[in-house]
């Protein structure tokens, strides 16, 4: 038997605009949702942006192909886009709307397309999914004229993976149970660069040390809402579940405890190595992650939450590090202190349930830019009430002593940050170009 | 033991990471960093978000704010009696045994407690900012092994117990810095590494750092000013690594049972008095270490139950030896040919005699009887090498081999009762069946062939600290 996608119905309406203002050969997007072991959600369908000059081709447009720029935009909204969900969310298959004419190259058009996404959005995480986890993402073509939906998945794990039917089912409120979890969490990371590596390993050294954190943060003890559970138990207690007698969302705060365990590592000398320089990374991040209504198991919830935390540091260390740590940098650098503030973490809804999404903010950066970013990527417009800017806070660095160097270096690093964001769509053409780049270098650090 | 009805061990053990930048070798600024390290330590320990939890439960205490504990029907007041409820039981296999120890010396229960620190935070988020140090520098880190035991009533409050417990966890971080002062040379700085001994009564139970990778032999000094502090006798280890208490809850990795006479009840023998092995041994016999030596290694088993004692008392830091070294070590002292080794020929007390000299530098005195029968007038030499000396001994001859691990004896009817480990038990780790079988149990005079001749292989214990 397939697979089960119970999809938000705003969805169907979603899809039927875009196959109703039909004026290109093809539209292209993505699905955004989570997965549980019996079914899978999705909540929301975003289209592709559309590409702008110079990147559009005029040449190419004959026939209808998806070319390789088309792919690369694809896959890097998908990308951008998948840095700015919360926990337990993710980018769970592409959609395409074609003609009837199309409907034979579109299927591997879509094949192509969703192990490519997959790809891409999830090359660079700090964690993997585990086995018993669900592989299958999923394509849905849409027929312009019939508006029928063709629904089929992929075993992402499987290069070769042969195409399985999957039900499409539109729901109300799909995720307007899901419970929610939230967490602020200390990051204090000691990241010493070992003198032996070279210049370009730095950002392998600095991979390396934030995997160990990863790793770190999987072993982390937790409470629920200041109990420890049985991380077999499903999270929503069962008294609760019937007492409920209109659904809503059930918050629920969690704590992290880092055991402090003795290692046997029968080690008898304090290590000690020469370094050339050292990187702290430091500050409380907010996290957030909803889990599916599917009866979820504490232990569910918990990862969800944790893959955020993740999620938060190697997205943000990742959007500063061709600043911070290119070799010019680091020439002006010599023998100085910097220090640079990541970017700011801040919520907003930008779908019709109130899950919220979230953007990443430079200090200068005001609503405006989160508006315009959101208008881009979600295909939605996003009124000052939805964005929630203050779960995060900025504030003068505290690691540094020496205050006065740092706020002259970080503002005008930040600058420059702020020129590259300043509207979206350079953003995202940038992001495309910088892509390779970013690709090989995670090929690297793997 | 007089403890015993006194109260539980508590234990806190979690590793606390200690890390710095060095701009210099000079001891000075070494010394200087450390200090500052130790500090940073110190000021995570008394941070609102370090965490105890009760090992198997799920209690959680912040010990620095204000005592919250979860879950909320724990109260710093609450006994320690209460606390133990919420720990989950403890695995079946303890408790096949705890039927026969019943009456006798039961493990003392011990509550653990692991170290956490929170890294949430109930504060508004602040963004994360990277900081960046351009500057040559060597790093240094390690981890402070902190394990703090103290002794509680089970009617102290819990809130009491996690102060004591703050209170010597300071005080232990504090003794492993000087303990890093004292042994860091350069940059080569030794982990201070925390041991705890029990004591004759009335000193208990101790806390000793010594820094890791230095031997014993190398900390005589450290030794012998303790051993003057606590009135010990200075003829006799206490204080060596071995010599550390072994936690009741702790499993012996390697296999061997330890001390199956403990679990003995003593022999029904009028008006005599025990003479009885002093202190830990592991129980050596046939077929063990994947070895096949039924039939003939019935002696080098008796030498490595003997040889166990020497090493569990901190004699010796050496492994027990194998048959293999056992056979080279007779070669080497010139007692067999080269084709001994690798043989299946048996052994002796004096070959046993010359081993324990050859390995472990133990001297040791032999008994001979011509005559098992005589046997059952030795009970004042037993007697008296068990008080004096506790070792175990060798016993060989005419025939089998086996170990005496102690006596009854009267020293009015001169009735005697040997303690025997038998090296010729072929099965498993099975302490029911040894026992109950007689493998390891008290015998009577006619256990000994009554004609054949005997040579008793009596170690006795070097007089060092």
């Amino acid at each position: 038997m397939g697979r089960s996608y119970f999809v938000e119905e705003s969805i169907q309406n979603y899809l039927l605009s875009l196959s109703n203002n039909f004026n290109q050969k093809h539209v292209t997007g993505i699905l955004i949702g989570q997965t549980s072991t019996a079914r899978d959600f999705i909540i929301q369908a975003i289209q592709t942006p559309p590409k702008e000059e110079p990147f559009q081709n005029p040449s190419k447009k004959k026939g209808f192909h998806l070319d390789e720029t088309d792919e690369e935009w694809i896959t890097e909204h998908a990308r951008q886009v998948s840095r700015m969900l919360t926990g337990g969310l993710a980018i769970l298959g592409v959609f395409l709307i074609v003609p009837p004419t199309l409907s034979k190259e579109a299927s591997n058009m879509l094949r192509r397309l969703v192990f490519a996404v997959d790809k891409s959005v999830t090359a660079g995480r700090l964690w993997k999914l585990s086995e018993e986890e669900v592989y299958d993402r999923v394509t849905v073509q849409m027929c312009s004229e019939t508006k029928k939906v063709n629904c089929r998945t992929f075993d992402v794990k499987d290069p070769l993976s042969s195409p399985k039917p999957a039900d499409w089912k539109y729901q109300n409120g799909v995720s307007s149970t899901w419970p929610l979890l939230q967490c602020n969490v200390e990051v204090d990371l000691r990241l010493p660069v070992i003198a032996s590596f070279v210049e370009h390993d730095l950002n392998k050294n600095i991979m390396n040390g934030l995997k160990n954190w990863a790793l770190k943060m999987e072993k982390c003890y937790y409470l629920i809402n200041g109990q420890m559970r049985d991380p077999d138990k499903e999270i929503l207690e069962v008294h609760k579940k019937n007492s409920r007698a209109s659904a809503h969302r059930e918050c629920f705060s969690i704590q992290l405890l880092v055991p402090l365990m003795q290692d046997d590592q029968g080690d008898c000398m304090a290590m000690v190595q020469e370094c050339s320089k050292n990187i702290i990374l430091k500050g409380v991040v907010h996290c957030k992650a909803y889990i599916h209504s599917n009866k979820p198991t504490v232990a569910d919830a918990v990862r969800a939450l944790k893959r955020d935390l993740l999620d938060t540091i190697s997205i943000r260390y990742e959007m500063l590090f061709e600043d911070v740590f290119s070799s010019n940098e680091d020439e002006r650098g010599k023998g100085q202190k910097i220090d640079h503030a990541l970017p700011q973490r801040v919520f907003v809804q930008a779908s019709s349930s109130d899950i919220l999404s979230c953007d990443y903010i430079f200090r200068d950066e005001t609503f405006i830019e989160v508006k315009e970013r959101f208008k881009e990527m979600f295909d939605c417009e996003v009124s000052e009430d939805k964005v929630d800017l203050l779960q995060e806070t900025v504030s003068v660095p505290a690691v540094c002593p020496d205050v006065e160097i740092c706020q002259e270096h970080s503002s005008m690093v930040l600058g420059k940050n702020v020129e590259k964001q300043k509207t979206a769509g350079v953003a995202l053409a940038i992001g495309v170009a910088l892509l390779a780049l970013a690709a090989s270098f995670f090929y690297f650090s793997d | 033991m007089v403890l015993e009805d006194q109260g539980i061990f508590c234990r806190v053990r979690g590793a606390l990471e200690l890390s710095f930048s060095l701009h210099s070798k000079e001891e000075a600024t070494i010394q200087k960093a450390i200090t500052k390290a130790v500090q940073d330590v110190s000021l995570q320990v008394s941070s609102e978000y370090f965490v105890f939890n009760i090992c198997g439960s799920p209690v959680f205490i912040w010990p620095n704010r204000n005592l919250k504990i979860t879950p909320v029907e724990i109260t710093p007041d609450t006994p320690c009696r209460e606390i133990q409820k919420y720990i989950r039981a403890e695995e079946e296999e303890s408790d096949k045994r705890s039927s026969r120890k019943k009456d006798k010396k039961r493990p003392r229960d011990i509550i653990n407690i692991n170290l956490m620190m929170e890294i949430s935070k109930s504060s508004l988020s602040s963004v994360p900012t990277i900081h960046q140090e351009h500057k040559k520098h060597l790093h240094v880190e390690m981890n402070l092994p902190i394990d703090v035991v103290i002794l509680v009533q089970l009617e102290q409050k819990l809130g009491v117990i996690v102060e004591h417990l703050m209170r010597e966890i300071c005080n232990q971080l504090s003794d492993m810095e000087k303990s890093i002062h004292k042994h860091m040379k350069e940059t080569c700085i030794p982990i201070p590494q925390p041991f705890h001994f029990l004591l004759p009564e009335p000193i208990g139970m101790i806390s000793v750092i010594y820094p890791a990778g230095v031997p014993d032999d190398q900390l005589t000094m450290i030794r012998k000013e303790l051993h003057n502090k606590f009135h010990l006798p200075e003829d006799r280890p206490y204080l060596r690594r071995a010599n550390a208490y072994h936690f009741p809850d702790e499993r012996y990795k390697d296999g061997y049972l330890r001390s199956p006479h403990l679990f003995l009840s003593n022999p029904n023998l009028e008006d005599s008095k025990l003479y009885l092995v002093n202190g830990v041994y592991s129980y050596h016999h046939y077929m063990q270490d994947r070895m096949d030596d039924n039939g003939w290694g019935c002696a080098y088993r008796s030498l490595q139950t003997v040889c166990s004692w020497f090493k569990y008392q901190g004699y010796t830091e050496k492994s027990i030896p194998t048959h293999k070294e056992i056979q080279q070590a007779l070669v080497d002292v010139g007692d067999k040919p080269k084709s001994f080794i690798g043989s299946r020929q048996w052994i002796g007390s004096i070959e046993v005699q010359a081993v324990l000299d050859h390995l472990l530098g133990i001297t040791s005195k032999i008994l001979f009887v011509s005559q098992g029968s005589e046997l059952a007038s030795k009970g004042r030499e037993l007697a008296n090498h068990f008080s004096t000396e506790g070792t175990p001994v060798m016993i060989g001859g005419g025939v089998l081999a086996h170990t005496i691990l102690g006596v009854a004896w009267s020293e009015t009817t001169g009735q005697i009762k040997y303690l025997i480990l038998d090296p010729h038990y072929t099965g498993a780790e099975d302490l029911n069946t040894i026992l109950d079988k007689g493998w390891c149990g008290w015998k009577a005079s006619n256990f000994w062939d009554q004609n054949a001749y005997y040579n008793l292989c009596m170690p006795q214990r070097p007089k060092v600290v």
